[in-house]
C-alpha cells in the first residue's frame, strides 16, 4: 500500500497526465456533438396500467415504441425530421464534425431521403420519457434545431396517442371480426331455413301460416320454428356487432383518449450541450483516464526494484540493517 | 556534534588560510550526522577501532557518510582517521577544503611519514587524504593491503574511518572492503535496484550491514492518516 502510494506522489505528473488526456479527449468529444434543443412536454394519463401507475405504465408504451422503426419513420415523416435528416444527407450529425465531413468529402453533400435507419438511430437515442407523478409523464425531444425539436416532440405525442388507441380498440376490431362471420354464418343459416319453408309450402297447396292445416302440420311447424330461431340468432348477432362498432367510432373513441397534453413542447430558445450521452462521454473519459492511471502506477511499481525502506532492505536484499538517515538538504 | 566544529587549536600553519580561520568546510549537517550516530551504534562504535564504508555504485553517498561517522567517532572522543582508499577517484580532500598532498601516494613512496600525510580537520579527527600516486590504483591498493599501515594506525590508538570506492565499477573496490572486517554499505534509498545491490554483496566474503541513504517519503502527512501507513 504504501508503496504505491509513494509511487503516486512521487509520479504525480506521469500518472496525472492520462486522466487529463482522456478528459481533454472527452471534452473534444462533447464539443464535436451537434447542438442540441430539447423541446418538452407534459401529459396526464388517463388510463391505468395494472399493477403500474398509469404514468409508468405510459412511459414502458412509449419507450417500446421508440424502439421501433416503423414508430420513428411515422414520427420523423409526421414532423419535421425528415425533411431535416434529408436536407442533411440522412445525417444525425452537425456542428464541427459536419464541417469536417464537408471538408473532407465535398461531393457528400445534397438533399437524399433519409432510411428507416437514419430515423431510428436518431429518435431512438434522442426521445426521453419520464414519469414526474402517478399521472403525468413527462416527454423531453432532443433535436437539432428549435423548431426541429418542437415539431419532433409534436408528432412524438400524436403518434403516441395514435399508436395508443390502436392498440386498445384492437380487441375491439378482433371481436367485430369474430361476430362478423357469426353474422354471415348465421344469414347463410336463416337463409336456408326461409327456403326450407317456402319449399314445405310450395309442396303442399294452400298451406300458408294463417290455413287452418298449418296447426296441425307438425313438420310445417318445425320449419317455421327453425327459422324464427335463426332469425332471432341473426338479429341478437347484427345488434352485437353494431354495439362493437360503435364502440370504435370517432365520437366514442374522443372519450377514451389515453391522455391528455398539460403543457404542450415549447420551442426551445438555449442550447444543451451536456445530454445524456454526452455526460456519458464525459463520464467515460474520467474512467477511461483513471484506469490509465491505475495502469500506470501499477506499472511503476511493478517495475521500480529499488529499495525504498528498512523493512525492504532487509526482505528483498537479505541483509542487516545498520540503519536509515533520511534525505537531508546538504549545503 | 556539530558541523561547525572547533578546530583552530589543532590546525596546522600548511591549512589553507581560510580553513585555519574558520575551520574546514565540513560539508556534514547535524542532523545528517545525527542520525549517522545511530547507524553506527548499531555497528559498535565506538568499540569497535576501524570501519570501512562502501556501496554498490557512485554516487549512492559513502563519502559524506564517511565524513560522518569520522565525526561520531571523534566525537566519543576517539582519535580518528579518515582515510581516503577511493584512489581512482578521490574526493575527501577536495570536500573537506584541504590538499590532496601529501597523502597515501606519498607515504607509500616513503616520500612522507604518516605523521606528515595526517592532516587534522577536527577535534580528534584526522585525514588521510589519497596524494599523489605513482602508480596504478590497483597497485597502490595491494601495497597498502601488504603493508602495515592500517594496523600502525591503530596501534596509535586511532580509530580508521575508510572512504572506499564502490564494489562495482571499480576495479580495486572488492579489494579495498576486504581490508576491513567492520563494512557499511550504503544503499541510496529509490536509487539503486536491489539486484544490483545483491550483485555487490555478493563480491563479499562476509554479508555487510546496510546503512539505507535519502530515506525520504513524498507522501504527505494527510495522506498517510488516511491510508494508515
Amino acid at each position: 500500500m504504501s508503496r504505491y502510494l509513494e509511487a503516486a506522489f512521487t509520479h504525480r505528473l506521469a500518472l496525472l497526465t492520462p486522466v487529463v488526456v482522456a478528459l481533454l479527449a472527452a471534452l473534444g468529444f462533447v464539443l464535436m456533438q451537434a447542438p442540441a434543443y430539447q423541446s418538452t412536454a407534459k401529459l396526464w394519463v388517463n388510463w391505468g396500467g395494472g399493477n403500474q401507475t398509469a404514468a409508468d405504465a405510459q412511459v414502458a408504451t412509449l419507450s417500446q415504441l421508440v424502439a421501433t422503426k416503423s414508430f420513428d419513420s411515422q414520427v420523423a415523416q409526421q414532423g419535421p425530421l425528415a425533411q431535416y435528416l434529408a436536407a442533411h444527407g440522412g445525417s444525425s450529425v452537425t456542428g464541427i464534425r459536419s464541417l469536417i465531413g464537408a471538408l473532407t468529402h465535398p461531393g457528400s453533400g445534397g438533399a437524399t431521403k433519409p432510411t428507416a435507419d437514419d430515423e431510428y438511430n436518431y429518435l431512438s437515442s434522442r426521445v426521453a420519457a419520464v414519469s414526474v407523478g402517478p399521472q403525468i409523464v413527462s416527454i423531453t425531444v432532443t433535436g437539432p434545431t428549435p423548431a426541429v425539436a418542437q415539431g419532433t416532440a409534436n408528432a412524438v405525442i400524436s403518434q403516441l396517442q395514435k399508436s395508443d388507441i390502436a392498440a386498445r380498440i384492437a380487441p375491439l376490431k378482433t371481436q367485430i371480426t369474430y361476430y362478423k362471420q357469426q353474422l354471415t354464418a348465421q344469414a347463410t343459416v336463416l337463409q336456408n331455413a326461409l327456403a326450407a319453408v317456402h319449399q314445405y309450402e310450395s309442396s303442399q297447396p294452400g298451406l300458408n301460416p294463417s290455413s287452418p292445416r298449418a296447426a296441425a302440420d307438425y313438420q310445417y311447424q318445425l320449419l317455421n320454428q327453425q327459422a324464427s330461431v335463426a332469425s332471432a340468432t341473426y338479429s341478437q348477432l347484427l345488434t352485437t356487432v353494431n354495439q362493437l362498432q360503435n364502440g370504435i367510432s370517432p365520437g366514442q373513441l374522443a372519450s377514451v383518449d389515453p391522455f391528455s397534453i398539460t403543457d404542450a413542447p415549447q420551442l426551445p430558445t438555449s442550447v444543451s450541450r451536456f445530454g445524456k450521452k454526452e455526460l456519458l462521454g464525459l463520464a467515460a473519459g474520467v474512467l477511461a483516464g483513471l484506469l490509465a492511471m491505475i495502469l500506470v502506477l501499477a506499472t511503476l511499481v511493478r517495475f521500480d526494484t529499488t529499495i525504498h525502506s528498512s523493512d525492504e532492505a532487509e526482505t528483498r536484499l537479505g541483509l542487516r540493517l545498520a540503519g536509515e538517515i533520511p534525505q537531508v538538504r546538504m549545503r | 556534534m556539530s558541523s561547525s566544529l572547533n578546530v583552530s587549536r589543532l590546525a596546522p600553519s600548511r591549512l589553507p588560510k581560510r580553513t585555519r580561520e574558520r575551520g574546514p568546510d565540513l560539508p556534514v549537517p547535524a542532523a545528517f550526522v545525527d542520525e549517522c550516530r545511530l547507524a553506527l551504534q548499531m555497528v559498535g562504535v565506538p568499540n569497535i577501532s576501524s570501519v570501512g564504508i562502501t556501496s554498490s555504485v557512485r554516487g549512492e553517498g559513502r563519502t559524506i557518510l564517511s565524513i560522518a561517522s569520522a565525526l561520531v567517532f571523534a566525537d566519543y572522543g576517539v582519535p580518528t582517521v579518515l582515510l581516503d582508499l577511493d584512489l581512482e577517484r578521490p574526493c575527501l580532500a577536495s570536500r573537506l577544503g584541504i590538499p590532496d598532498s601529501p597523502g597515501l601516494g606519498e607515504l607509500l613512496d616513503g616520500e612522507a611519514t604518516l605523521a606528515e600525510v595526517l592532516l587534522p580537520v577536527a577535534n580528534d579527527l584526522f585525514l588521510l587524504p589519497a596524494g599523489r600516486l605513482s602508480t596504478s590504483a590497483p597497485r597502490a591498493m595491494a601495497e597498502v593491503a601488504s603493508s602495515d599501515l592500517l594496523r600502525n594506525i591503530q596501534r596509535q590508538g586511532r580509530a580508521i574511518v575508510a572512504d572506499l570506492p564502490p564494489l562495482l565499477g571499480s576495479s580495486i573496490g572488492r579489494p579495498a572492503a576486504c581490508l576491513f572486517t567492520d563494512l557499511l554499505l550504503v544503499v541510496r534509498a529509490g536509487v539503486v535496484p536491489a539486484a544490483t545491490v545483491k550483485e555487490a554483496v555478493a563480491m563479499l566474503p562476509e554479508p555487510p550491514r546496510v546503512v539505507l541513504n535519502g530515506v525520504h517519503s513524498r507522501i504527505p502527512l494527510w495522506a498517510r492518516r488516511l491510508a494508515g501507513v
